[in-house]
């Protein structure tokens, strides 16, 4: 009797202890394929509709290669103009845009959300694409970008992107953030409902009376009475859709730019990101206008758990470690690179070398939990991290001249 | 003078001498008035032990100087005591000589004779007695005495060559101490080191010696690179306490014979032998013996009764642990044993040992009871990281309330092994928890747990075995019989095959509960296991070309359906499912145009 208690016993803390990660991993399952599920049946919109396009991008300190093969690429596309907002300070980037046939609208005021403004009240199109400055396009982009503004209640149109080139494990990792990003989340939100939580800064196509209406807003942004600087392609995203308007990704439309190839600057972007993402979807699951759209306020809610739940299972590895269950051990590992695995899927049919980096990119998603729990923990922090400006006393400033320093576009991951 | 005549001259008075002492020897038993003779008795001293070249005979008021069996002089130290330092003053430098810078060292170049009722004490002035060492046998320094007294308190004593300096290896004769019968010996505080005869001398010259019918003490003392560090041979109530040998050519301690010993506290280390080695007395009582590093065992017990060892402390011995040899009705209590080839063991006939609650780990063997012992009871206590834990070789074995963990085999029986009983014994984390060798009969397992044996729980090959309940969770086999036996109450989780029957075995089981990962029963050809009251759950519940039969209300399951697991795969195949979907929808989508310089298009 003695000996069957105590086997029950055994069992009954095996099943205490590792039942919760099993019973929190299928819910966490069962929410992805909630996902996964429309973002299947997700299909771009095909038909022959066209509007005029302006092209604005605002410029700082860009590599001069890149920003060169970009101009070229947007060039390509057949667009009415092409606006570029420069900084007054870079005079390598206004000599290459000299060398095009574009329109330079030179600013003295750093911070990119008025270059965003003035790049859009100098265009004179229906339609607006907003481009970061070392975002390349493939030749259909504005093409495919206007195919869903067929719908008058498209308010905003994003493109699917992929890393420029990638190099190195954490260039790799990116575009696999971003595959994951574009075949999963994006795509089940055009499905269910039309409603993108972001339309990537990278390039977003806005109608240009849209952007107009909501100018004032967009400059005028706080969190908690702090002006905010970045997040900006996230704020606009928001505002199209506050007002009823519709946010649709076209898949068919890609773009590439460049991400950093260096652990800090890529922590320090993760962590500008995960702020943005923290501010804006409080914000919003807070006001009535979400729960209109159902299936985004049930993204925002999951991608704001996940950050704590995410972070369940390297604790409960720690713990088996600690016990010295390897059986456990090797049965979490080999789930965790099987399950990732699955769920991106996209990405590995298209590069299939990259399932080798599948542990990898499970730590580094370990890590940007912690980031993005460091990101709550300091939300109304606002500073680039990646550039020399900063919001101080309520005005966007500058906090070096010297160092030229790559430009990175802002997606809230 | 020329040789010849210096050999000659030698030789006469060799002779002369020789006469001499045969005549004294002679009127000594003839006259009794000629054996009160100090000179006579100082002769036959002088002959009786081995003819020293310097001996310093005490006598009660009297002391003699004795040079090549001549008194050279006679000194008076008066009524009561002698002391080292007394002597160091009256002998002169031939043969105590007195350090001029520091008057409380001394070295000894004489031998030293107590004879009955005499005392001698170092250590209230003399601090450091150095014995002078090497040359030849008669040339060496001892102190020996009978019926007399030697104390020696707060001093180091040394061995030293000629000049005084260190001892090279192999330098003989040293330096000894030995106390005869009726005598005591007290040492108190004091450091010996470098004592003892080496080679074929008597062993109690082997250092410092409590002979046949002695008696005294060693307390809070240090014996140091001697041959053997202390020895009681034949003793009468000595008191051993806190007390270290070490760096001995043998033994670290001796303890043979003697009667009424008081031991606490003793500490062998690095010697050449055992660390403490014990025989020849009946109840006996050893508490706290620690040995380290000891080239033979920690502690060997040569044949005896009733020894009690407690609390026994042994590490890194290359011997082993503790060895008892043919001790009957011995206990070992509370003994701790680490990083030794065999940490317990037990042989010789008619032993009859109690190993209680040791606390056993790393090495070969963690108690092995030999094939020749009359029976043994191991109770309590833990058995951690061995190749075999215990070793049940001979028969009436009774192994209670112990545990093994870490170890290959949790618990061997084999050899001439019969009537061994295991009982609540929890063994974990071992490749094979119990084995049972065909050679063995009689083996009862009552309520042993085992617990993740990573091949099998229980091995036997023994006829008639008996397991009454306990449980096996975790096991490749959990039980595999090779010899008929019978199994009550006993749960089996956690198995990939829980119960395995080799050809022709016959079995029988009741209220067994068998939870298998792959096999709940496999009985090979001709194998036959009749069943009762039980319940077998496993994905293939009963296995085998054997008979399995069922009685009374036994119940054959599948287990538990694994949810999560099922759950795990249903939404891999969604994944790769809604994968398809996408596949087959996008079948034509196109790669993009772009310029060539951009390479990440798929």
């Amino acid at each position: 009797m003695n000996g069957l208690l105590d086997n029950t016993l055994i069992n009954l803390r095996y099943y205490l202890i590792y039942l919760p990660l099993g019973v929190l991993g299928l819910v966490r399952w069962g929410c992805w394929l909630l996902r996964r599920a429309p973002a299947a049946l997700y299909k771009p919109v095909k038909n022959g509709f066209r509007l005029p396009m302006s092209v604005v991008v605002p410029v700082y300190q860009e590599d001069p290669e890149i920003f060169a093969h970009a101009i070229e690429s947007w060039l390509a596309n057949d667009v009415e103009e092409v606006i570029l907002v420069i900084d007054a300070t870079d005079h390598a980037c206004r000599d290459i845009a000299s060398r095009y046939p574009v329109t330079v609208v030179v600013t003295d005021v750093p911070g990119k959300r008025d270059a965003l403004v003035r790049g859009w009240e100098a265009a004179s199109t229906d339609l607006v694409a907003l481009v970061d400055s070392d975002t390349i396009w493939a030749d259909d982009v504005a093409a495919e970008t206007c195919k869903p503004f067929i719908d008058p209640r498209i308010g905003g149109v994003g493109t699917r992107q992929n890393v420029y080139n990638p190099k190195g494990f954490l260039q790799r990792v990116n575009d696999m953030f971003l595959d994951y990003r574009y075949f999963d989340e994006n795509a089940s939100q055009s499905v269910m409902g039309r409603a993108v939580s972001c339309l990537s800064g990278r390039t977003a196509v806005y109608r240009r009376e849209l952007l107009l209406e909501i100018s004032d807003d967009f400059m005028a942004e706080t969190f908690m009475g702090v002006p905010c600087m970045s997040g900006d392609d996230k704020r606009l995203t928001t505002l199209i859709l506050e007002r009823g308007h519709l946010a649709f990704m076209q898949r068919s439309a890609r773009v590439w730019s460049t991400f950093p190839g260096t652990l800090r600057i890529f922590l320090k972007q993760r962590l500008r990101w995960a702020r943005n993402t923290w501010r804006s979807d409080l914000r919003a699951l807070s006001r009535r206008w979400v729960w209109r759209h159902p299936f985004l306020a049930f993204t925002m809610i999951d991608k704001g758990v996940s950050s704590f739940t995410l972070l369940l299972a390297p604790a409960f590895m720690t713990l088996a470690v600690i016990r010295q269950d390897w059986f456990f051990v090797a049965c979490l590992a080999g789930w965790w690179w099987v399950s990732r695995s699955m769920k991106i899927l996209p990405h590995l049919v298209r590069r299939p070398s990259s399932f080798f980096l599948v542990p990898g990119f499970v730590l580094v998603s370990f890590a940007m939990a912690v980031v993005k729990l460091g990101a709550l923990a300091t939300i109304r922090k606002q500073r680039w991290l990646t550039r020399q400006v900063s919001v101080e006393n309520g005005v966007v400033v500058r906090t070096s001249q010297s160092a030229a320093q790559p430009a990175e576009s802002e997606a809230t991951a | 003078m020329k040789p010849t005549t210096v050999s000659r001259i030698s030789t006469a008075v060799t002779v002369a001498v020789t006469v001499l002492t045969a005549l004294s020897a002679v009127s000594a038993a003839m006259s009794p008035a000629a054996a009160a003779d100090p000179a006579q008795s100082d002769l036959a001293a002088w002959q009786r032990n081995g003819k020293p070249d310097r001996l310093i005979v005490v006598r009660p008021g009297v002391v003699d100087l004795v040079h090549h069996g001549v008194i050279e002089a006679r000194r008076s130290p008066g009524a009561g005591d002698v002391r080292m330092s007394w002597l160091a003053a009256n002998a002169g430098p031939d043969w105590i000589t007195q350090d001029s810078d520091d008057p409380s060292a001394v070295q000894v170049r004489a031998a030293v004779l107590l004879t009955p009722g005499t005392t001698l004490r170092i250590g209230r002035v003399t601090k450091k007695v150095l014995f002078t060492a090497g040359g030849s046998a008669a040339s060496g320094t001892w102190i020996r005495g009978s019926r007399a007294t030697l104390d020696i308190r707060d001093t180091a004593l040394a061995a030293v060559g000629p000049g005084g300096g260190d001892l090279a290896d192999g330098t003989g004769p040293r330096p000894y101490l030995y106390m005869g019968a009726g005598g005591r010996l007290d040492i108190s505080d004091s450091t010996v080191s470098g004592f003892g005869l080496s080679g074929r001398a008597p062993s109690r010259f082997s250092g410092v010696t409590w002979g046949k019918g002695s008696t005294g003490s060693a307390v809070r003392s240090t014996f140091q690179g001697n041959r053997t560090g202390l020895r009681l041979a034949g003793s009468v109530g000595v008191r051993l306490n806190d007390v270290t040998a070490k760096d001995s050519a043998e033994d670290g301690f001796v303890l043979n014979r003697d009667t009424g010993t008081s031991v606490t506290g003793l500490t062998a280390r690095s010697n050449g032998r055992n660390g403490v080695t014990v025989g020849g007395t009946d109840g006996r009582t050893l508490s706290r013996v620690t040995t380290r590093d000891n080239k033979g065992f920690g502690v060997r017990a040569t044949p005896q009764n009733g020894l009690s060892l407690v609390r026994a402390d042994s590490g890194s011995d290359r011997g082993g642990g503790i060895r008892l040899l043919s001790c009957v009705n011995c206990t070992v209590s509370d003994a701790t044993v680490r990083h030794t080839k065999t940490a317990v063991s037990v042989t010789g006939p008619g032993s009859r040992v109690t190993v209680d609650k040791p606390r056993l780990s790393d090495g070969r063997t963690g108690i092995s009871l030999g094939e020749d012992i009359r029976s043994a009871t191991v109770t309590g206590g833990t058995v951690g990281d061995f190749t075999r834990g215990v070793s049940v070789s001979g028969p009436r074995v009774t192994v209670a309330g112990t545990r093994i963990d870490g170890s290959r085999t949790g618990i061997s029986v084999a050899g001439r092994a019969h009537d061994v009983a295991l009982r609540e014994v929890t063994i974990a984390g071992s490749r094979t928890a119990v084995t049972a060798a065909a050679t063995t009969t009689g083996v009862s397992l009552t309520s042993v747990q085992v617990r993740n044996a990573s091949g099998k729980g229980l091995a036997s090959a023994s006829t008639g075995l008996r397991i009454k309940g306990g449980s096996v969770s975790g096991a490749g086999t959990a039980v595999d019989l090779g010899a008929p036996a019978r199994l009550d109450g006993l749960t089996i989780t956690g198995a990939q095959r829980g119960i395995h029957l080799s050809r022709a075995v016959r079995a029988t089981g009741t209220e067994l509960d068998v939870l298998a990962e792959r096999k709940g029963i496999e009985a090979d050809r001709g194998a036959v296991i009749d069943i009762t009251d039980s319940r077998v759950r496993a994905p293939l519940a009963m296995a085998g070309d054997g008979e399995i039969v069922r009685h009374g209300h036994t119940e054959v399951t599948l287990p538990p359906f694994p949810w999560l697991g099922f759950a795990a795969i249903v939404a891999l195949l969604s994944a790769i499912g809604l994968q398809t979907v996408h596949q087959v929808r996008h079948r034509r989508t196109p790669r993009p145009k772009v310029a060539r310089h951009v390479r990440n298009t798929a």
